[in-house]
């Protein structure tokens, strides 16, 4: 419907249609939390313009200090008060005391940590000396935008902001472009992704029950589904976007092809990658320390990756998970020098293929395996997991096929589409589907849309309860 | 998808735009069409070829079509008949020959599946009763947790099988059949790659699943004329049999609602009711034992109703049952009978003495 009526609202109404569109996406989630987001927005409006009149340096980092403190109080209270109160009644009840205030849950604004950090990005920015955006309705849209404001990518203000002020042209070859995106992600979503969700749900509910080899298993699927998940909402958010000529930020670029752990983060969930380098990482290397230089920016990767967990999820599951990928870099520029004189001794460099696809092996290994924290319901079951990854190797088929028993041919279809999934990744080392797509005839396109619509129908997990968008939960 | 009209920003921009009046919103307009016709056309496509691979890829088994033969008989016999209506805990476990001796009445025995669900099984039946002919309503009590509407896939193969069965659907089971077509499709080709993956077993194993067996004996060839099924009465089903549903999910007012609802119309045409129950596996029985007992309360909650026995008079030893804990053996389906032709004989001995 918006895309319908969009090209024919004259452009000064556009805002206006974008943003009633947003309102009724967000809104409908539940309209409590719909005035809490707009609160949020008024106040980094009227925050970001005091920023931008304010001459004096001082004032001005006052200023900023204030928008920030606003901004992560207001996450904070939403989605980590619970998870402090739970983590203080823990650690009295170590201590035999006592622990006088009850359990309770506070409703999670949807998208409140991808908005959060795109309003910090803002005023910063204008800090540092972008302009300020003086129309409230363009900068509630820039925060609003619905294909995006659930779960990224984490725009930036210079990438967004002219672009929601600029007219946009009916170009039917960037609708039909978007419309492609989009059924590709619903691809990954509902063919990988949901087929392969109850496989792994099985295992990581009870894993106890389950042996190492088949939990390795589970990680392994879960390292599939994640990525297949949350590319495939990107997917679609772009795609949405593109149909109505904006060009959002890319958020994956095959991660799993990906040679180091440092190379990982640079294709996967990028927009998060380059927030935390420009406002979290940059800054605290810059600050005055008494340590070595060296040192200090070695501490600061690790906090901020500590950090990137801690805005996945109100767990120390998460906070885990960011702290093992910061330990994976940290070691690596440790040991930088060491490795390279292993590979050379082995003479893998001088072998680059096999070199290349070692290292592209050993980092999905190290990637999957911090993804057991990522995936535990509690730290507990991760540490569980971990320490009995050794079990179950002599009867390993036994408990696989108790796993798979119910949901087998979710499973194969998943792998399946897993597969598929991969093939475009490895494809667009050298050039993109699209670009291939758009040299072939028109019946070619066609056909390739019929088949995507077709294996959706078919093989996607369109019954029975829908799992959730893993990255909506943050 | 894509249209060949070029109307990007650049175009706009350019100096062309400048000489010819701006074509912006007639071209957007025309654009938008087009892609809005090739979207359509292209689900179109999409939908016919899961609508071709839910008719043209066959089904599990031809037990559906035994559909059509209970209708016939149903429509042709004469009053008084005795009509038992419910799921398929009626087509593994009567012998319809028995309650025929018994009684002295035809018997046509409708009971096929219950994931038709209860709208269904009593509409198929309401047309085609007469005075003084007993309807005997023996719902498995998963009947209470499955939706009164019933399951679309399964509505959707008896539809193909017995095309009549149609007319007994309502607009609205009609669309939901529609709206499940690529489910129904989909759960097809879970089959397909369970079947593939049995061939391969079998043929590399020697190991017939026990899915395998369960379709085999549900076959149309396995139905006697009365509408009973007999292919698994000598077969012992290697393991145990698969439980029921969770039935503390069950939501009993509805269903005895809708069943007292037709009771009362069948009463005005002079024909008699009554509530049986299925043969239930004991340890399912022992451990839902609140639930059914719920049921049967809300069953007699109605004045007047014919519920002549307890739902544990049906409660069997899980050794007489086949590939569920509704689907009972040879020895089991002559005991239920028996319990059954009894029960029967009371509600018309009982009917004849209050001259309904």
């Amino acid at each position: 419907v918006v895309l319908a009526t969009f090209f024919f609202v004259p452009h000064r109404a556009r805002w206006v249609w974008l943003l009633a569109a947003s309102f009724y996406f967000y809104g409908s989630y539940n309209p409590l939390v719909l005035a809490q987001l707009l609160l949020s927005i008024g106040v980094t409006y009227w925050l970001s313009l005091r920023i931008e009149a304010e001459t004096e340096p001082t004032r001005k980092k006052r200023w900023l200090k204030t928008s920030i403190g606003l901004l992560v109080a207001n996450l904070f209270a939403f989605k980590y008060t619970a998870f402090v109160n739970e983590s203080v009644r823990s650690a009295f009840e170590l201590a035999g005391l006592t622990y006088p205030v009850p359990e309770f849950h506070i409703l999670l604004p949807l998208g409140i940590s991808f908005y959060t950090f795109q309003l910090i990005g803002y005023v910063v920015d204008v800090s540092r000396g972008t302009k300020a955006e003086r129309h409230l309705g363009i900068f509630a849209l820039f925060v609003m935008f619905f294909p995006k404001l659930v779960s990224g990518p984490i725009e930036r203000g210079k990438g967004l902001l002219p672009q929601l002020h600029t007219e946009q042209f009916f170009d039917s070859a960037r609708v039909a472009s978007g419309l492609r995106l989009m059924l590709w992600g619903l691809f990954k979503k509902v063919v990988v992704a949901d087929q392969l969700a109850m496989t792994i749900q099985a295992a990581y509910d009870k894993p106890h029950e389950h042996s190492g080899v088949v939990m390795i298993f589970a990680t392994w699927l879960f390292a599939f589904q994640v990525y297949c998940d949350f590319s495939g909402y990107t997917d679609i958010a772009l795609g949405a976007a593109e149909t109505l000529g904006y060009k959002l930020s890319p958020n994956f670029n095959r991660p799993y092809f990906a040679t180091s752990v440092g190379d990982f983060w640079k294709r996967w969930h990028m927009s998060l990658s380059n927030w935390l380098t420009d406002y979290v990482y940059n800054p605290l290397t810059k600050t005055k320390v008494s340590m070595k230089w060296f040192y200090w920016m070695l501490c600061s990767l690790f906090i901020t990756f500590v950090i990137s967990g801690f805005w996945h999820g109100a767990a120390w599951t998460f906070v885990l998970w960011g702290a093992l990928h910061g330990t994976y870099l940290v070691l690596a520029i440790m040991t930088q020098k060491q490795w390279r004189k292993v590979h050379e001794r082995l003479g893998l460099l001088k072998r680059q293929r096999l070199h290349l696809r070692l290292k592209i092996a050993s980092t999905f290994c190290l990637v999957s395996l911090a993804y057991v924290f990522f995936r535990s319901n509690t730290t507990a079951d991760a540490f569980y997991i971990l320490t009995h990854f050794h079990t179950g190797w002599t009867e390993p088929f036994s408990g696989l096929k108790e796993l798979v028993r119910d949901n087998r041919t979710g499973l194969i279809l998943g792998l399946c589409g897993a597969a598929v999934v991969m093939a475009v990744d490895w494809f667009e080392a050298k050039t993109t589907v699209a670009q291939v797509l758009a040299a072939r005839p028109r019946w070619v396109r066609l056909a390739v849309y019929y088949a995507g619509a077709v294996a959706i129908l078919l093989f996607g997990a369109l019954s029975g309860p829908r799992p959730q968008f893993i990255y909506v939960r943050f | 998808m894509e249209a060949a009209i070029p109307s990007t920003s650049q175009d706009n921009a350019g100096g062309a735009a400048a000489v010819l009046p701006k074509p912006a919103v007639p071209s957007a307009a025309r654009g938008l069409l087009r892609l809005f016709v090739e979207g359509v056309l292209l689900l179109l496509c999409a939908y016919a070829t899961v609508a071709a691979f839910v008719l043209f890829v066959p089904e599990v088994n031809d037990y559906h079509r035994a559909s059509a033969m209970k209708h016939e008989r149903l429509a042709a016999l004469p009053a008084p008949k005795i009509v038992l209506a419910g799921g398929s805990n009626l087509a593994f476990g009567i012998d319809s020959a028995m309650i025929e001796a018994a009684t002295g009445r035809k018997v046509v025995n409708m009971g096929m599946d219950g994931f038709l669900g209860v709208r269904f099984l009593l509409a198929e039946v309401e047309p085609y009763v007469k005075a003084s002919d007993l309807v005997v309503i023996a719902l498995e009590h998963d009947s209470y947790v499955i939706p009164i509407e019933g399951n679309p896939d399964n509505q959707l193969a008896i539809v193909k099988a017995n095309p009549g069965a149609l007319e007994y659907l309502t607009t609205q089971q009609k669309l939901a059949i529609l709206k499940a077509s690529h489910v129904v499709a989909h759960a097809k080709v879970d089959r397909l790659i369970v079947d593939f993956s049995q061939t391969v077993q079998q043929k590399l194993l020697g190991i017939e699943s026990k899915s395998q067996l369960a379709e085999h004996v549900g076959s149309f060839a396995g139905f006697n004329a009365q509408g009973d099924l007999t292919s698994h009465l000598d077969i012992r089903y290697p393991g145990k049999p698969m439980d029921g549903m969770d039935l503390r999910r069950a939501a009993i007012e509805p269903v005895a609602r809708l069943m007292h609802e037709f009771e009362q119309r069948m009463q005005k045409r002079n024909v008699t009711v009554m509530f049986s129950y299925p043969p239930v596996a004991e340890p399912y029985f022992k451990r839902y034992r609140k639930n059914i007992e719920s049921i049967d309360a809300a069953l007699r909650s109605e004045p007047g109703a014919h519920v002549p026995s307890r739902p544990d008079t049906f409660e069997l030893p899980e050794d007489l049952f086949f590939d569920t804990v509704y689907h009972v053996r040879r020895e089991g389906r002559a005991i239920r009978t028996r319990k059954l032709v009894d029960d029967i004989r009371a509600t018309l001995a009982e009917t004849t003495a209050t001259g309904q």
